[in-house]
């Protein structure tokens, strides 16, 4: 009895021939889906290209900054080693040079480590109302900024956002819901650390008067706002350098 | 035709099919990370990172400049410290602990400012480059405690009211083109005012901060 003919026996040639024909039709429909839906996720206009440009420029910029920021550690390293070579030579200088220690430590350009307290914060749920500009459900800049101020208040000696110090002469520059602290680029979630009274830090964090928008914030969207006492915070260095160029101590 | 077979050209489907779930699912990451940014905050990350690196090669000279006075010193006979006190001055003018004085802007508010008013206002005046600020005759750093109380402006404490008067000593025409933007947001709600000065004195210096919880390992 002769076998039922089928699609295989259909096509030309044979067993190999046949294989080779359902491989190659099989790849090109592949390949032809394929690129129906990539051209249906990929925004069909010069819109990704120019984001891709301005994502490299960022990224450039940010190799250039921790690039710069490594020779003024290695430069920072040799002018200590040879302000204290000078120290040696006279009392007068070894003087300056306690004055200057104590000034690096004030300013935190020295590590630093004590008790204190840790404070977590984190966007919460997006609730994706149509035309929400206000994004409340993020962390911003405003957010660090209050957080930061409030732990001042407390006390605080050494306070430090995502490993980053803050010192006499940061600023926080805002980029959309990311910040620029000391010009290194953070984005959520923060995790800010303070040295100090952890009695003093948990009272002024759990006072209602107290950062009231952000609390409230954190109830509605589950924006995350958490606290716990440390015993042992360890602070890096302020790792950037200062210009003083224009003011000059002295009346 | 052979089971063999058969189970060969499925095994490709498979894989082929597993290549194009994984290349579409790439291209559809990629397009996710590329829109996580929208280009304003990119072109404000490009130009906040422009002005941190300018700060940066700007330091890079300074310290350079230093090292090769501190060489000199100690290759003098003396051993001058100079170049040391010159650092601790420094250090000194960071921290607002001394007097200081030099060229810079004095922009004026005629009406009272929300603490969080004054303190984007001074972050703005420390990120285009401010080097010692005052308001009111109160030293302002990055640590100073801007608060509110029962409607008062407090400076570490110090009540402040209007007329406020800010001063920044730092590079005049940077400062004064950064702080035109100050200036475009406050005037519609009441009178400012902005000049370079070209000799700014600035007394105060910021209250002292105990330490008492921190150590310092070298």
């Amino acid at each position: 009895m002769k076998d039922k003919p089928t699609l295989w026996t259909f096509l030309p040639g044979d067993n190999v021939t046949r294989l080779v024909t359902v491989l190659a039709i099989t790849f090109l429909l592949t390949a032809a889906v394929t690129a129906q839906i990539k051209a249906q996720v990929i925004t069909p206009s010069n819109q990704v290209a120019r984001n891709q440009e301005l994502v490299n420029s960022v990224q450039a910029l940010e190799r250039d900054n921790s690039g710069l920021r490594a020779q003024i550690g290695q430069i920072t390293g040799s002018v200590g080693s040879l302000s204290a070579q000078l120290a040696q030579r006279s009392d007068a200088a070894r003087a300056v040079e306690a004055q200057i220690n104590q000034e690096r430590q004030l300013a935190g350009a020295t590590k630093a480590e004590g008790p204190g307290i840790s404070v977590d914060l984190a966007a919460g749920r997006d609730p994706k109302n149509p035309g929400d500009t206000r994004q409340q459900w993020q962390v911003g800049y405003v957010d660090l900024q209050d957080v930061v101020n409030l732990l001042w208040s407390a006390g605080a000696e050494a306070i430090a956002v995502n490993r980053q110090r803050v010192v006499p002469s940061s600023s926080f520059y805002v980029a959309g819901q990311d910040v620029l602290l000391n010009g290194v680029h953070l984005s959520g979630p923060y995790h800010l650390e303070a040295i100090g009274d952890t009695a003093r830090f948990n009272q002024v964090l759990g006072d209602d008067n107290n950062l009231a928008d952000l609390k409230s914030r954190s109830e509605l969207y589950s924006l995350k706002l958490a606290w716990q006492g440390e015993r042992d915070l360890r602070l890096a260095a302020f790792d950037g350098a200062f210009v003083v160029r224009y003011a000059v101590a002295g009346q | 035709m052979p089971r063999s077979q058969l189970a060969a050209i499925l095994a490709v489907v498979a894989v082929l099919g597993f290549l194009f779930a994984l290349q579409v699912r790439s291209e559809a990451t990629a397009q996710l990370y590329l829109t996580g940014q929208d280009n304003v905050t990119l072109g404000l990350l490009i130009t906040g990172l422009s002005q941190a690196n300018n700060r940066l090669l700007l330091a890079r000279v300074d310290l350079s400049d230093r090292e090769a006075k501190l060489q000199a010193d100690l290759n003098s006979a003396g051993g001058s410290p100079d170049a040391l006190r010159a650092e601790l001055f420094q250090l000194q003018v960071v921290n607002g602990v001394v007097p200081v004085h030099g060229p810079g802007i004095e922009l004026t508010v005629g009406f009272n400012l929300h603490a969080f008013d004054l303190q984007d206002l001074t972050n703005i005046l420390r990120q285009i480059g401010a080097e010692a600020i005052a308001v009111n005759g109160h030293r302002v750093t990055a640590r100073t405690v801007i608060a509110e109380a029962n409607g008062k402006l407090l400076i570490d404490g110090n009540p402040v009211s209007a007329p406020l008067r800010v001063d920044a000593i730092g590079d005049p025409q940077a400062l004064d083109d950064g702080a035109q933007s100050i200036v475009a947001s406050l005037s519609p709600r009441g009178s400012t005012g902005l000049l370079q000065v070209p000799a700014i004195h600035i007394a105060a210096v910021a209250p002292d901060r105990p330490v008492v919880y921190s150590s310092f390992p070298q």
